[in-house]
């Protein structure tokens, strides 16, 4: 795919073009595509399953990685031993608040276009976010990965149970077919519910803008590893958040109900940027400091880059946990 | 304080609803924006909430007091001198024209001094507690100045009665009475400053007139109102010009002939004047018109008077023209004086008859025969001894002719000196049968010419021709036709030469360039002032004489005493020296048709110089020595002589009627009286043309004079704006303005303008202050878009990253 017809398969990725595929399923494999496409070039290559080699059969091993071809044609038993056989639980959780609603980022009209779209005629935070969920989706699911979603506010608004079959993808699709809700995070109810409902060791993928107390954060990232599972935030933000190109003092008004504030943009501009960035920064120390990892993702960009980031970090994790 | 202009005040006050009402406009009508970060904003909002609040009412607040500033120095307050602005008081010099052409009146009937008048009270309005007002008039610089003073009441007064006054401006003097007055002011901690008031017509400006450099600093105020571009007729009766100013009635001298002579100015249009002449004591004579073509600007009529045989009396004449713009020059007069005959005595000794051949008769003889030629009685000759000689034989003598100056005993000469002071003729030749003449010292004590005469006879080796006269000479007026004919043939052979003094007119000169005939006032040649003609008027050359060569007895002669110099009575006697004794020795005059015109004119214009004209000039103080006698000027309420006096002897009723003065102005009101002091002028100026009695200490009448005007100030022609600005430029940094803002200019002038400057510094100040604030409040630097990506990046370093395409893991494993 790569380089066809003189296009670059990230261009695939563009939010621009994303915004004009109203079919989760067509976005989403125009999303794995892309990445994949750029994965020669890519820093994370050997994430896929592989074959190792083969050994004698012996009492007690599991049928179903029996060579049945080999045992045809050789009439010998052999049991196929592969590098990474062991699968990952992955969980979405996407940030559904109302804070996810927003986006700066003009979509054109064309032949679908998703429902923010339609609606405010720009791409958010959260088509990026469930534009990435649904890729990451169908790429784990590709892997033999196991993988569930929830959506996520000040409580859960939707779960998708953890299941590798064929279905899951669409069901995944399904679910984050949906509208951010006028309503705040609570990061910690909601740690606290999806955690109730793991008990073997998970990937958390936490696609949010993490506008939200720092605090929270912290105490719901602690309980994540408190019980031993892995997360990797994705810090979604638009543009226009994170570098406030405003000019003309307007009414300024909260999506999650901060009411209204009359700014002059200009004047402000250091002063939010500080306060952002400080937010910011402290949201990558909490983090890094339980060994999570934290990326941000620009809403105005590709959603390639941080996918391959998380499929990564699930090929590492994979790669520690289950060599045999 | 006081506002000029209060409606910019208000005005800018109400302007500062402005920038309020934009400011509120501009936060209604905004749209709200949906902000996601909302926390991070209000984090902010909170954090800088008192420097932002801050920042926008400061810049709210220099811009309203800039507008309010900029409403406060548009409408020019004025603080109140006292204790706000030291030194503030202003000491306000008006120089207003009062002359002639100040009388001129516009289309709406007003004179150009009402409107200078107006402009004045404006000024006068505009002045404030402490300042302090004086004034100047043109026409009388030093008698009509008003020492700056905080009197405005008793200027307005002042001012209310000031009238035009039949006077030429004199801006010079007015400028050096202003000078001196500013000195005093500032000397007194005052600011001086000008307001100079004309229409700087020909008549009040002339532009040859040198003005004084003022000397005063750059920062004091010289203002002068624009020139008077309006044209305006005005017809000048210039002068009247009798043939003879001593009239013989009934001779064929052309006694009783005058011209009229007319200038016009202004607008040179195709026009008609009507011009009358009335005499006193002659019949009324039918008017004659003037017909004015296009641009012609001088005109003669003449006129005979007749006047009855045998009158002997003071003859009035007056001239006028039909009314025009400037009244004051529409008439003129003079004073002709009658008698049955002219008496001349020659002081010669021998005998008469005919006994004697031509080669042998004296040279009183030849005057006897010069002088008698006819028989129409005009002229009487006597023969006195010389040497006998005393004050009472020349008491009733026109003319005396002195052939034998060497025979005048000392008792002599002070009769010679008396006659002349009563303005008698005195004519003297050398004695002709004497070659050493020690009489030249004595003669030159008793008449002090302004000449040198050698105490040696010449004889010349060849005799000289006399010359054409380049000049006909005034004594020789009559004869300028024929002069260089008659001249033609005369010879001398032997004189006794005289060297001319400045103040001596050479009536005739040899060929070789010696003077023969000089002519000079009594009393010309005295350098001490003590004489009564210390500083007489020179004859024939060319600061006394018109511009014709002639001279003009009313034309002030540079260098000496103009007051003398305007008027005939100031003369006194008139002293002629024919350096050739007329006997056929010395010269063939005598014997040469030349010779009996010649003496003829000497005796009767000689005479009518010396004592016909009597004509002075207003503003001038002459000196009336043809009238020891006298008092009193009276007049000019009256037409002639007669005089009525009135009870308490301070005014005298005049006769009125037609031609009572030369100028309209002085028609009317009973006659101005005018003492004489004890050095025979007036104690002050006389201010009023026409004809004056002369008074003596009971109120007799014993003369009269004819008072003339300066025609010069009654030139109406514009003038160019920039021409009259660059002559008044040679005085000071003179600026013009229009009358009408005369008012302004003296508040733009005063601390009002100072104050008006200061807020216009402060509203620089606020200016620039918004801008720098607005553009530090605005954080356009910050803002800029090509520097955004640095400005947030160096914030956000993590996020540029990312931003820019790259992800940054922070996972401990990764």
């Amino acid at each position: 795919m790569a380089d066809v017809q003189g296009v670059r398969a990230e261009a695939y990725l563009a939010p621009e073009t994303l915004g004009q595929l109203a079919p989760f399923e067509l976005r989403a494999k125009m999303i794995v595509e892309g990445v994949m496409s750029g994965m020669h070039r890519s820093p994370y290559q050997g994430m896929a399953v592989e074959f190792a080699e083969y050994r004698q059969y012996a009492p007690g091993d599991d049928l179903k990685h029996l060579d049945w071809k080999a045992w045809g044609r050789s009439d010998k038993l052999y049991i196929k031993q592969y590098q990474q056989e062991t699968n990952l639980d992955i969980v979405l959780m996407i940030d559904a608040s109302a804070s996810m609603a927003f986006g700066t980022l003009p979509v054109k009209g064309g032949w679908g276009g998703t429902a923010a779209s339609q609606r405010t005629g720009h791409w958010t935070k959260f088509d990026h976010a469930t534009a990435l969920g649904v890729a990451l989706a169908y790429v784990s699911l590709g892997q033999q990965d196991r993988i569930g979603s929830s959506l996520f506010a000040d409580d859960l608004m939707s779960i998708v149970a953890r299941s590798g079959s064929r279905q899951q993808w669409r069901k995944i699709v399904s679910s984050l077919t949906a509208d951010p809700v006028d309503r705040e995070t609570d990061m910690r109810k909601v740690t606290d519910l999806v955690l109730s409902k793991v008990t073997n060791r998970v990937l958390f993928v936490i696609i949010s803008d993490f506008f939200e107390d720092i605090e929270a954060i912290r105490q719901s990232l602690a309980r994540f590893k408190h019980r031993r599972h892995d997360v990797v935030l994705v810090q979604t933000l638009d543009r226009a958040e994170m570098r406030f190109e405003y000019d003309e003092p307007a009414p300024f008004v909260g999506l999650e109900n901060e009411g209204r504030l009359r700014v002059d943009p200009r004047g402000l501009r250091d002063g939010y940027l500080e306060a952002l960035g400080r937010h910011c920064e402290q949201l990558e120390s909490i983090a890094t400091g339980f060994g999570f990892d934290c990326i941000r993702v620009d809403s105005h960009e590709s959603v390639g880059p941080p996918l391959a980031h998380v499929l990564a970090r699930r090929s590492a994790l994979a790669a520690r946990s289950s060599v045999r | 304080m006081t506002l000029l202009s209060p409606g910019f005040l208000l005005a800018g006050v109400l302007a500062v609803a402005v920038p309020i009402v934009i400011f509120l406009l501009w936060r209604q009508r905004r749209m709200p924006v949906q902000f996601a970060a909302m926390r991070f904003l209000l984090e902010a909002e909170r954090k800088h909430h008192r420097r932002l609040r801050l920042e926008r009412w400061l810049l709210l607040a220099i811009r309203c007091l800039a507008l309010v500033a900029l409403g406060a120095a548009l409408a020019r307050p004025i603080l109140e001198s006292a204790g706000v602005l030291p030194g503030a008081n202003r000491a306000v010099v008006v120089m207003l024209d009062d002359s002639m052409t100040a009388s001129l009146r516009g289309p709406d009937g007003t004179t150009a001094l009402d409107r200078h008048r107006d402009a004045v009270r404006e000024l006068l309005d505009g002045l404030e507690p402490g300042d302090r007002v004086g004034v100047v008039t043109l026409s009388r610089a030093t008698a009509d100045l008003l020492p700056p003073s905080s009197d405005v009441a008793r200027v307005r007064r002042w001012l209310d009665e000031l009238e035009p006054r039949p006077l030429r401006a004199n801006l010079p003097d007015a400028m050096e009475a202003f000078a001196d007055a500013a000195r005093i002011a500032t000397a007194e901690g005052f600011e001086p400053s000008a307001y100079l008031l004309s229409e700087f017509r020909a008549g009040s400006a002339d532009l040859d007139d040198v003005l004084p450099d003022l000397g005063l600093p750059p920062s004091v105020p010289l203002r002068a109102v624009s020139p008077a571009v309006d044209l305006a007729a005005n017809v000048t009766v210039a002068g009247i010009d009798p043939v003879r100013s001593v009239i013989v009635p009934g001779a064929a001298d052309g006694s009783g002939q005058i011209a009229v002579r007319l200038v016009r100015h202004g607008d040179l249009a195709a026009s008609t004047s009507r011009v009358t002449v009335e005499a006193e004591g002659v019949p009324p004579l039918p008017a004659r018109e003037v017909r004015w073509a296009p641009g012609q600007t001088t005109a003669s009529v003449e006129f005979r008077l007749a006047v009855d045989p045998g009158t002997a009396q003071s003859i009035a004449v007056r001239a006028r023209v039909d009314d025009d713009d400037l009244a004051f020059d529409d008439a003129a007069a003079i004073v002709l004086e009658a008698r049955p005959a002219l008496r001349v005595a020659i002081l010669a000794r021998g005998g008469f008859g005919s006994a004697r051949s031509l080669d042998r008769l004296g040279a009183g003889e030849w005057f006897e025969r010069a002088l008698m030629p006819g028989a129409d009685g005009a002229i009487e000759v006597r023969r006195l001894e010389p040497a006998a000689v005393v004050e009472s034989d020349l008491r009733d003598v026109d003319v005396a002719i002195l052939p034998r100056a060497d025979l005048v005993r000392p008792d002599g000469w002070d009769a010679i000196e008396a006659f002349g002071r009563r303005g008698g003729v005195l004519i003297v030749t050398p004695p002709d049968e004497l070659t050493v003449h020690p009489w030249g010292e004595a003669l030159a004590e008793a008449v002090a010419a302004d000449w040198t005469i050698d105490r040696a006879t010449t004889v010349l080796d060849v005799p000289v021709p006399i010359a054409a006269p380049r000049v006909v000479p005034t004594l020789l007026g009559m004869l300028a036709a024929e002069l260089e004919e008659l001249a033609q043939p005369v010879f001398v052979a032997r004189l006794l030469a005289v060297e001319p003094g400045p103040r001596t007119e050479t009536v005739l000169a040899l060929d070789d360039g010696r003077p023969l005939l000089v002519a000079s006032w009594m009393g010309s040649g005295r350098t001490d002032g003590a004489g009564p003609r210390a500083s007489a008027p020179v004859l024939g050359t060319d600061d006394a004489t018109g511009s014709d060569g002639r001279l003009d007895p009313v034309r002030p002669a540079s260098g000496n005493d103009p007051d003398d110099a305007a008027t005939g009575d100031g003369r006194g006697g008139l002293v002629i020296y024919l350096a050739a004794a007329p006997t056929l020795d010395w010269t063939n005059l005598p014997s040469k048709p030349l010779m009996v015109p010649l003496v003829q004119e000497l005796v009767r214009q000689g005479l009518g110089l010396a004592r016909g004209a009597g004509r002075l000039q207003v503003g001038t103080r002459p000196r009336l020595v043809r009238f020891p006698a006298a008092e009193t000027l009276l007049g000019p309420s009256r037409f002639g002589p007669s005089v009525r006096p009135i009870a308490g002897g301070t005014e005298t009723g005049g006769t009125g009627g037609a031609g009572a003065s030369a100028g309209s102005a002085a028609t009317a009101g009973p006659a101005a009286r005018l003492p004489i002091g004890t050095d025979a002028r007036p104690v002050d100026p006389i201010d009023v043309p026409g004809i004056h009695t002369v008074l003596d200490v009971a109120d007799r009448p014993i003369g009269v004079v004819a008072v003339s005007l300066d025609i010069a100030g009654g030139r109406t022609e514009v003038q160019d704006a920039e021409t009259v600005s660059n002559w008044l430029g040679r005085s000071g940094d003179w600026r013009t303005i229009d009358a009408g803002t005369a008012s302004e200019a003296l508040q733009a002038d005063g601390g009002g303008s100072a104050l008006a400057a200061f807020l216009l510094v402060v509203l620089l100040i606020l200016l620039v202050a918004e801008t720098l604030l607005g553009r530090r409040f605005s954080h356009l630097v910050a803002g800029r878009a090509g520097e955004r990506g640095t400005a947030v990046g160096s914030i956000l370093p993590s996020m540029s990253a990312a931003t820019a395409g790259g992800v940054r893991a922070r996972g401990g494993r990764s």
